[in-house]
């Protein structure tokens, strides 16, 4: 039975924690927009899904859509389950799409690809479970 | 080959590690090169349409608004090029290195022209993807494979 060699070890581990930073950086980033830096251009993204700028402000909901992809930006570096890392894989399109949508160049979803392709890559990486409860597990 | 039915962990003794037998076939390599290839060609139409946000990108390196105005279109090309190129004919491991080391230029960049350090954060993938493909597809021990 081959034997991996031990530089093939190294380079899967390198090319794991790459790829973990970059899903961790799109996300972390791009909830800063909202929770931190307030982007006047989210209530754009909400009013497509019908959110009113008023409902919006209301409840304060960028703040909390801008946390929670921070919160999971940082749970993925370190807890990159599966089922994790196809959620985030989807959100990332979904939440792209909305700038077209809202009103942006379609150019600006276009070049975040590598933002939406990185979660689903390290899925792949990582390997794609066959068992229900591996989706679940590190 | 290692695929997406098991974990690393589990295939990690069983499957020989061939230079370049993790990426240069399937899914990986295709993920991998549509979202670099992507990834050009959505900022180089920027560049080619042009774009005022980027004058203080310019200004960081001391060059005035007249000129980034006319280099814009002439980067955008490149950027489009080098997309173009690494999608549908081949992603050379130069290219990738290319494409690895402009991202981090571009996204350092704006954090240096005075926007929020969260714009570089947001941008991670932009070289981190690039340097993937480039390891999945394994440094060049040639000219001849830096080409290839």
């Amino acid at each position: 039975m081959a034997t991996e060699q031990p530089v093939a070890s190294i380079r899967r581990t390198q090319l794991d924690w790459l790829l973990r930073f970059a899903v961790a950086g799109a996300l972390v980033g791009h909830g800063a927009y909202g929770a931190v830096l307030a982007r006047a251009s989210w209530f754009g993204y909400f009013a497509v899904l019908g959110f009113s700028q008023s409902t919006v402000e209301s409840t304060g909901l960028v703040r909390i859509i801008g946390g929670a992809e921070i919160a999971l930006g940082v749970i993925v570096l370190v807890f990159p389950a599966p089922a994790l890392l196809l959620f985030l894989a989807a959100w990332k399109v979904f939440s792209e799409l909305l700038r077209p949508f809202a009103g942006e160049p379609f150019w600006e979803f276009v070049e975040r690809a590598s933002n939406m392709v990185a979660p689903l890559a390290l899925l792949y990486v990582r390997g794609w479970p066959v068992f229900i409860a591996k989706w679940f597990e590190t | 080959m290692v695929g997406p039915v098991a974990s690393p962990r589990e295939t990690a003794s069983l499957v020989p590690m061939r230079r370049g037998a993790f990426g240069d076939a399937g899914p990986l390599h295709w993920m991998l090169r549509v979202a670099c290839a992507a990834e050009f060609v959505g900022h180089g139409a920027f560049g080619i349409i042009t774009k005022a946000a980027w004058v203080p990108y310019f200004g960081v390196l001391g060059i005035p608004p007249e000129l980034a105005w006319k280099l814009m279109p002439v980067i955008g090309t490149i950027d489009i090029t080098v997309g173009l190129f690494v999608g549908f004919v081949r992603p050379a491991r130069v290219l990738l290195l290319y494409m690895a080391v402009w991202g981090l230029v571009t996204a350092t960049i704006r954090p240096l022209s005075g926007e929020s350090i969260w714009e570089f954060v947001e941008r991670v993938p932009n070289w981190a993807i690039p340097l993937a493909f480039l390891s999945v597809r394994g440094f060049g021990r040639s000219r001849r494979e830096w080409l290839a």
